[in-house]
């Protein structure tokens, strides 16, 4: 699921895919965690794709992931996996090269 | 590299995977796992969220709760909350947290405190609410009840205790103890029973005192229905009722019946109880008290017993006195008509006689003023002198008759003497008087009374005994009382009858009689029945001062005036007078101033006068009057001739009575002559006596 309004244009671009769970309550609170870390860091160009295992868990399989909610930054390579509700703000923004 | 292996950095990134995936799932930051075909949804967090909820409500509880709660584990406290840290005396938790649980208990309980802990850890079990004494931390003893849980503390065995002070329940306790053992004393002082009846469960128990009442065993369970057995089968149904009243709504009752006890004796008990409510205001208890009033009984019986008899008493006795106050009241009205009837009798004597011959004497009195013959005058002088003889005869005969003068004179056997001839002769009664010629009475008030009581019951005699005889005796008794006794073999009648009999004469003359004699202490009993006679006998306490006085003194010696040598001093004959009459002393003296040969030297007017008078004058004669009042004639002729026998004393009255005549006679009286006799008999008596 792409988000376009989550992203600004010329900017460096991150690329990244969030695997939830419905609106299980560590998906909903990634979800949260995650638009609130991209609206703060608007500098850059976000391109998040959000997958909901009850729909699509093949996407899950495919990219190897186990457990939900796991973010997966695709783009700048290395290529990292946040597990959990992303609530670690110093993680997720290292991990989104914000650091 | 074989193929299905994994390189070393493979396995490196799925071992950190993994790694991470554990963390998470640790961590609870997983909401699902997916495998292969399907996933799995964990909920993890949310559990534990939960748990946490639950675990700081719990928190919560334990840090609020009023109760001191403490969870120890190997037998070390862990965790206290503030109302137990509070119970120790302590300030924090840290002063209790590390130490010894059975430091903290009081000696003598540290034994089963530890055997409770040993089987909340072993067991498992909760232990049932016991009373222990733990210590203060400033060594202080606390009264707690503890109950203990065992529960896991930090993953290991552990037991929660909660512990209430019950320091200021126990005092509530014992003050309760204390207040219902003074109540229960109080209640066997005041032998009162008292019972508890829990309508809802139905137990019942009867205290010592209320068992004894009942008469009941003192020992063992005690029923409603042994108590309803003892009642006395009248009574029962009320109490039933009284019962049927207790259970059926919150309320008092009360009672009072009667009971049996196991000896078959009868009791009365009184009942007093309260129903009370529960919440809902059905009855729920009965509580009540029970008094032995039997005793209360017996005396209200016994007053109102005495009551019944007091008023029967008094109501007889209003009867009697109604019947007396009638007797009294026809009495008075009788005897009203009896003084009209002889005030008019008296009048009509001295009016149609006494003054009519008076008014003649005066007439012819007025004839001689008027006449100059002396013949005529002479005839006239001696018709005024018949006349007033005639008046002096109706007068002295009206004036014995109002009281006799042999009374006066002679005292109560002379006074007898002359009621027996005088019933003689006007009613042709006989009467037989028996009594000691020494007999007499000096108290004049009870002398007069047996006169008038004698009088009265020979009339009675002369009028309804239908005889012509009666006997009178008259006695002094060795008690002190005289005894007069009237007699007659006549027609009788029935006492019984007497009150009975409407108010006639003669119950009338016997009811005063009694009366008056009751008024000086006396009686009068009468014996008769028809056909058979009639005794009459009067019994009067008479208190005499000198019983002996008056028969002595007329049994003195005494000096007949005849045998007395006596010669004139000289011709003329010097006189005193004695009469308390004025006009009749004044008319004797000047009669006799034309006497030549008698000189009236003195007059005196009463005995004592008689006597200083004699003593100074020395008088030839004395012509003494027979009534004089408290010194009579009789005894100032005595005493007169006794400081100077020389004198003659002529006695004079109204009376020409033979019992008079023979008393001055005794007292040494040289003649006796009548009022009413010729002036000329009284001077010559006057110059018979100077001259003899």
């Amino acid at each position: 699921m792409n988000r376009p309004g989550l992203t600004a244009p010329g900017a460096v671009r991150c690329r990244m895919i969030l695997f939830v769970a419905g609106d299980e309550p560590n998906s909903r609170r990634a979800r949260e965690n995650i638009r609130a870390a991209c609206s703060e860091k608007g500098s850059k160009r976000y391109d998040l794709q959000v997958v909901d295992v009850f729909d699509d868990f093949q996407t899950a399989l495919d990219y190897d992931i186990m457990v939900t909610p796991a973010l997966v930054v695709l783009d700048p390579p290395p290529r990292v996996t946040l597990l959990g509700d992303l609530s670690d703000t110093e993680k997720l923004h290292a991990a989104l090269g914000l650091i | 590299m074989a193929h299905g292996e994994l390189s070393a950095h493979e396995l490196r990134r799925r071992l950190e995977q993994a790694e991470g995936i554990i963390a998470a799932l640790r961590e609870g930051d997983i909401d699902a796992v997916v495998g292969q075909k399907s996933f799995v949804l964990l909920r993890l967090r949310e559990a534990e969220a939960q748990l946490r909820e639950s675990e700081a409500m719990y928190r919560a509880m334990v840090d609020l709760s009023p109760d001191a709660i403490a969870v120890h584990a190997d037998g070390k406290y862990v965790f206290v909350n503030a109302a137990a840290v509070s119970l120790f005396g302590g300030e924090s938790a840290q002063e209790i947290v590390g130490r010894n649980v059975l430091e903290l208990v009081h000696a003598d309980d540290r034994e089963a405190v530890s055997d409770r802990m040993r089987l909340a850890v072993s067991d498992g079990q909760s232990t049932p609410p016991a009373p222990f004494t733990v210590v203060r931390l400033d060594g202080c003893p606390v009264e707690v009840e503890t109950v203990g849980t065992r529960i896991e503390f930090h993953g290991r065995p552990a037991v929660q205790v909660t512990m209430r002070d019950i320091t200021a329940r126990k005092r509530h306790e014992d003050a309760l103890r204390h207040s219902m053992e003074s109540l229960r004393l109080a209640a066997e002082l005041a032998a009162i029973g008292t019972w508890r009846f829990d309508i809802t469960s139905g137990s019942f128990t009867l205290s010592r005192r209320g068992r004894t009442i009942y008469g009941l065993p003192l020992e063992g369970d005690v029923t409603p229905e042994q108590v309803l057995e003892t009642a006395h089968p009248q009574d029962l149904a009320d109490l039933k009722r009284l019962i049927a009243d207790m259970v059926k709504a919150p309320g008092e009752q009360s009672s009072e019946y009667r009971i049996f006890h196991p000896d078959g004796s009868e009791r009365w008990v009184e009942i007093k109880s309260q129903t009370i409510g529960d919440s809902d205001g059905q009855p729920s208890v009965n509580i009540g008290v029970v008094i032995d009033i039997t005793d209360q009984k017996h005396h209200e019986q016994t007053l109102l017993a005495l009551n019944e008899s007091l008023e029967r008493r008094v109501f007889e006795r209003t009867a009697e006195i109604t019947q007396q106050a009638e007797q009294l009241r026809a009495l008075s009205l009788q005897l009203t008509t009896t003084e009209q009837r002889e005030r008019k009798r008296l009048a009509r004597i001295l009016h149609d006689h006494v003054q009519q011959l008076i008014a003649g004497a005066k007439m012819q009195v007025q004839q001689i003023k008027q006449t100059s013959d002396p013949h005529r005058m002479q005839a006239i002088a001696q018709n005024a002198s018949d006349t007033l003889s005639e008046a002096l005869d109706a007068s002295r005969s009206l004036t014995v008759e109002l009281s006799p003068p042999a009374l006066h004179e002679k005292g109560l056997i002379g006074g007898l003497d002359w009621l027996a001839s005088r019933m003689r002769q006007q009613q042709n009664l006989t009467v037989d008087l028996h009594a000691d010629s020494q007999f007499e009475i000096a108290e004049e008030e009870a002398r007069f009374l047996i006169f008038e009581c004698a009088r009265e019951l020979l009339f009675n005699v002369a009028k309804h005994a239908c005889v012509s005889e009666a006997d009178v005796t008259i006695a002094r008794g060795g008690d002190g009382l005289v005894t007069l006794t009237v007699r007659d073999e006549g027609t009788g009648f029935d006492p019984d009858q007497l009150s009975s009999r409407d108010a006639g004469e003669m119950t009338f003359g016997l009811f005063s009689i009694r009366e008056r004699l009751a008024h000086l202490g006396g009686e009068m009993e009468i014996e008769s029945s028809p056909g058979s006679g009639t005794k009459v006998t009067l019994k009067v306490p008479v208190y005499e001062e000198q019983p002996a006085a008056k028969a002595s003194e007329v049994a003195a010696p005494r000096r007949p005036a005849e045998v007395t040598a006596w010669q004139p001093k000289q011709d003329l004959c010097r006189l005193l007078i004695v009469d308390d009459h004025n006009v009749l002393r004044e008319g004797l003296a000047e009669l006799l101033r034309f006497e030549s040969d008698i000189e009236v030297v003195g007059e005196a007017r009463d005995g004592p006068e008689a006597i200083e008078l004699a003593r100074k004058l020395e008088p030839d004669v004395v012509i003494m009057d027979v009534n004089l009042g408290q010194i009579d004639g009789v005894e100032a002729t005595r005493r007169i001739l006794s400081n100077n026998p020389e004198i003659k004393v002529i006695g004079l009255s109204m009376h020409l009575d033979r019992s008079v005549t023979k008393a001055m006679r005794d007292a040494g009286a040289a003649a006796y002559i009548c009022k009413g006799d010729p002036t000329e008999d009284l001077i010559d008596t006057v110059r018979t006596c100077f001259k003899a």
